[in-house]
Parts: structure tokens; sequence; C-alpha cells
């Protein structure tokens, strides 16, 4: 009999955890209370990592990235631009972290090259005209909102529901074991119960509310960090800029479509959807973003935003530093006398799939299916539209062709690449609703 | 919060106090200090701290490794060469602190004993990290800035 799976959030992790389930034949439902990318997945920096960021701290992180980062790029191209990145020493005390640095990625297998002062300022001609010490790494930009879109219209296509817009009002129990939710579609109004043999709760930051308010479980203990990004509406590089040290504030500049994305500064806050940004952290962002980019304070920052993830406290006898994972998973059979519902916090959105493939084995073994994960093998759907198929796609999508077609058109202008087109995103995010 | 303690410098106690009643002279004395800007008696710090081994408890908090803090304060209660008070608030994660600390001076023929209390109000900063974490914070802080201290008396 084939085990029914609802999972709980549709951003990366909950997503990848859906796509990962429904290739191994679980019949997997996906229920997110808000639109795609309505979460933290749609409040980040933009950047696929390399692993560059974490190798002279954290090696595990930075072998996972670049594995993940050649995998994704082969999935789903369509959704990355792949930008490079460059790591810059600006003074002395950047200088002294080379030796770490080079070791780290060298441990991590992450290619670098480290490039002139003179070949860096002439690929972009904004950087900091006194940098000291310049490395090319393969960091790359991907479009989040295009990436889980792929992930749930894929998911879909592998008999997974997806249900946007739909919030669990309470869960199905009988004793102690959760049998299922019962959910509201926000868009109709309408109530209904799903029955599952598990529930994951995968919703990131809202994991530990949502299980105390409709269950009562309190074992997960989280402190919620909100990381703050500031945007120029402008672009200066083609590379993302990352300052070579060891990871801190204001680190890093992401040239996403025609803006620059500066971040990020950290702090801890209450509510993932109540809490002010505070202005001084906006300043202090321009400020180290133009020490890498001069440029960068000649312009004022149009807008800026944070996106909150869980900290959750490594086991009593782990170091996070050894610790194999950044994410935990809370069997509340074993913790809480609850069962038939697990609980996902932490990981990234650079290494979801990793992660999802972990949880994916986990619950396989749960639930006595030995289906091997076959993610880093399945290119992910997103449709492309052509001159064989757009009566198709255009019969699929309810729409004129001759609408379809300009709306290609517009997508093919885009400058730097077509995965900034908000307009196709949209069009084809339509195919999870019908 | 409180902690207590005293030590002994060979240096007479006019000397000691031209730098704990100088903000400028003072902010020398803490660690990691990336910039100072001082007005008077009122002074404002801000530090960059390497926090790996007070965060590395969380996962994936690599981005945490190391930590802005923000600090504004006022060198008050001047009784010269006898005491001060330097008292103020802080920030870093935007996590607030507050800090009072009580200096007492006291001449020893060429030396000088001082005798020092600091208060500190850690609010949620202390269910972040857990008190035993802070409480090595600021130890490692305080011992610091008393090597820092007698550095600049040399």
């Amino acid at each position: 009999m084939v085990s029914k799976v609802i999972v709980i959030g549709a951003g990366a992790t909950g997503s990848f955890i859906t796509h990962d389930l429904a290739s191994r034949g679980f019949d997997v439902t996906v229920i997110e209370k808000g639109n795609i990318i309505g979460g933290t997945s749609g409040k980040f920096h933009g950047m696929l990592h390399s692993g560059a960021r974490y190798a002279m701290n954290d090696v595990k992180a930075a072998q996972e990235s670049i594995a993940d980062n050649k995998v994704i790029s082969e999935i789903a191209p369509f959704c990355i631009e792949n930008t490079g990145g460059l790591f810059v020493a600006l003074n002395e005390e950047d200088l002294s972290f080379q030796s770490k640095f080079e070791d780290g990625c060298k441990q991590s297998n992450i290619p670098i090259e480290n490039l002139s002062i003179e070949s860096a300022l002439k690929e972009e001609p904004f950087l900091n005209n006194s940098v000291k010490a310049v490395y090319r790494v393969p960091d790359k930009v991907i479009n989040s909102f295009r990436f889980i879109t792929s992930l749930l219209l894929t998911a879909k296509r592998e008999s997974a529901k997806v249900l946007l817009n739909t919030e669990v009002l309470e869960f199905i129990k009988e004793g102690n074991d959760v049998k299922g939710v019962k959910i509201k579609n926000n868009n109709t109004g309408q109530v209904s119960e799903l029955k599952a043999d598990l529930v994951v709760n995968a919703s990131g930051a809202w994991a530990s509310k949502l299980i105390d308010e409709k269950l009562g479980i309190k074992s997960i203990e989280m402190i919620l960090s909100a990381g703050t990004m500031a945007v120029i509406n402008r672009r200066f590089t083609k590379h993302i800029i990352n300052r070579l040290r060891e990871p801190s504030d204001g680190d890093i500049v992401v040239p996403f479509f025609n803006d620059s994305i500066i971040g990020t500064t950290a702090f801890i806050v209450d509510d993932p959807e109540k809490f002010d940004v505070d202005k001084e952290d906006i300043s202090f962002l321009q400020k180290a973003g133009s020490e890498m980019l001069p440029i960068l304070a000649n312009y004022p920052v149009y807008r800026y935003y944070a996106g909150v993830r869980p900290l959750i406290a490594a086991g009593e006898n782990d170091d996070s530093r050894k610790a194999s994972r950044d994410f935990k998973i809370f069997d509340h059979s074993a913790t809480d006398n609850v069962n038939g519902i697990i609980s996902i916090v932490g990981g990234k959105l650079s290494t979801a799939r990793i992660m999802a493939k972990e949880i994916g084995d986990f619950i396989g073994n749960k639930m006595g299916n030995k289906t091997e994960s076959k993610t880093d093998k399945i290119k992910l759907y997103w449709p492309q539209v052509n001159s064989e198929n757009i009566d198709e796609m255009a019969k699929s999508l309810s729409l004129n062709k001759d609408f379809l077609s300009e709306m290609v058109n517009e997508s093919a202008g885009k400058t730097y690449s077509d995965m900034y087109s908000n307009a196709m995103d949209l069009l084809y995010s339509r195919g999870l609703f019908n | 919060m409180e902690m207590t303690g005293s030590f002994t410098v060979d240096y007479r106690v006019e000397k000691v106090w031209s730098i704990v009643s100088d903000a400028n002279k003072f902010a020398k004395c803490l660690p990691n200090v990336v910039s100072t800007e001082v007005n008077g008696d009122n002074f404002q710090l801000s530090f960059k701290a390497d926090a790996k081994k007070y965060t590395s408890k969380f996962l994936g908090a690599s981005y945490l490794s190391n930590l802005n803090i923000k600090f504004s304060a006022q060198l008050k209660e001047k009784q010269e060469n006898k005491h001060i008070l330097i008292q103020g608030d802080g920030s870093t994660i935007g996590l607030k602190f507050s800090l009072a600390l009580y200096i007492d001076l006291s001449a020893q023929d060429s030396s000088t004993k001082i005798d020092w209390k600091a208060e500190i109000e850690l609010g949620r900063m202390a269910k972040l990290f857990g008190e035993e974490v802070v409480n090595q914070a600021v130890t490692d802080v305080v011992n610091q800035t008393i090597d820092n201290l007698k550095t600049l008396l040399k």
C-alpha cells in the first residue's frame, strides 16, 4: 500500500521533500498557507552558494554546497544565472585569511582561481581599486520563485498534490496518533480533511509555533534569527562579490537582475511575521557593501527586507562545528509521545536537495519504503514554449496564442538571463493551480 | 548579573585615574574596538567579536561567527583618583544589554589597588546563549580589558 504523507510548508525545504518523496512513490500532498516564496525562501540574498563562504569554518557545509551547486545547475539550469563569485581582500586583516581560505576550499573540493588585481579590475571595474587579493569561485545566482515553482511542478507530475493558500486549522488525532489535518483553502473558504500516515512539519520559522498551538508540543526550542538585506536598484558587477574573511555581517553583494543586494545583518526576533528592521543596519550594510564596491555609496537604498530562519541548538553532545548537518529532524513519537508527525528545522536553500534526500531516507525507513532518492538525476520540469508546442501550451495555460507569444518574446529580451522574467514565472506557476 | 574583582598595578593612582577617567584612553583598554566616537564624557564604541565559541551550539550558525556589538556609555560619579562609574547600553544581533561598571581606586604607596563591580543586564541574550556562556564571554572581556589597561599603563 502506498504511504500517504502530508508536508506542511512549501518553502525550499518542504518543496524539495515533496519532490523527493513523490519521486520515491509516496502519495504526497504539500500544504502552503501563503503563496510561493511567501516565507523565508523568498527573502534571502538570491545566492546559490559555491560553499566558499563556509570553507574557513564549516567544511561539511562547504562540501555539501559545492556538491548541490553542481547538481542544481544540472537539474534546474533555467533558474540560475552563472555569475561566478569573487572573494576580495581589502586590507591586511582580510589577507590574513588567505591561506585558511585556500586550504578550506581545497579540502572542500571548491575550485578557486587567484586572479591578478589587474585582471580582476578589468572584469569588475567598480571593484575597490585598492583591493589586495581576489579569488574567483563558482557562486551563482538563483531565482527562488522559479526554483520552488519548478520543484512543485515536477512533484505534481510525480502525482503529488499542491495546495497553496491553504492553512492547517487543526491536526486530526486519535489518541496519541496524528492521522491527518483539517485545512482551509483561503481563496475559496472551503474546509476539508486530509488523512495521512505521516505529517511532515516543514514550516521553517513557523514550525515550533504551529505544533505548540495545534498539538501542545513544546519540544522544539527555537530562536528566530532575521537576516536583513539592503537593495540598491543598480547592478554594477557580473560576479557576486564576497569579502574575504570569516562569515560576518555585510560580507556579500549579490547582483540580482538589475539590482545589487547587500547582505546581511542578523538579529533575533520573537515573531517571524512581526518585527522591525533597524535602520542603522541598513546604513551599516550600505557602508559595508561600499567598502567592496565604492559606487554603492552613491545610490540610495531603495528597499530592504529580512528573512527569518530558526536557530536550533545542537544536541547536548554535539558541537555544531562538528555536527554532520545544519538541520534537525524531530521525531515526535520519540520526544513527545505523539505518533504520525515529524518536524524538520534548519537547513538552507543551497543544500535543500541533500537535506530532502536525508529526510526522505529517514521517512522511507520509518514507513518501510526502501526506494532510493534519485533527485540528483531528475531534471526539474520547467515549461519551454517553442513554435512546435505553442498551440498546446496556450491551450494548457488557457491563454490566447498571440498573447503567449508576446510574453515569450518579452522573456527572451531580458538582460543577463531570461530567468529574470517575472512574467514567465507567474505564467508557468499557473500550472500549480489546475 | 553581578561580577566583582580586584587587582593591583605598580603605578601611582594619578596615572591609573588619567586612563579610567578619560573616555578616549579607557576605550583603548576594551578589546576588539573597531571604531570610537568620544564627546566629553560620552562615548560610543563598536566592537567586532569572534563569537564562534558562543554561537557554535546552534546548527548552521556559521553566519554568527563574528558579531558586531554597539555600546554607548557615559562616565559618571567622578571622584578624582577615587571612584568612577561607567554606565551604558549596548546591542548585538538585535539584543540589548546594559552595563554599570563601578571602579574604586585606592593608593598603596606607588601602587594602586583597583576594585571593580560590574552590574550587567543581559535580557534575552542570556536566554539565547545561556548564563554560563555569557559569564564566560564577560569574563573574557574583563580579563582582556585588565590586560590592556596594564599594557597602556606601561
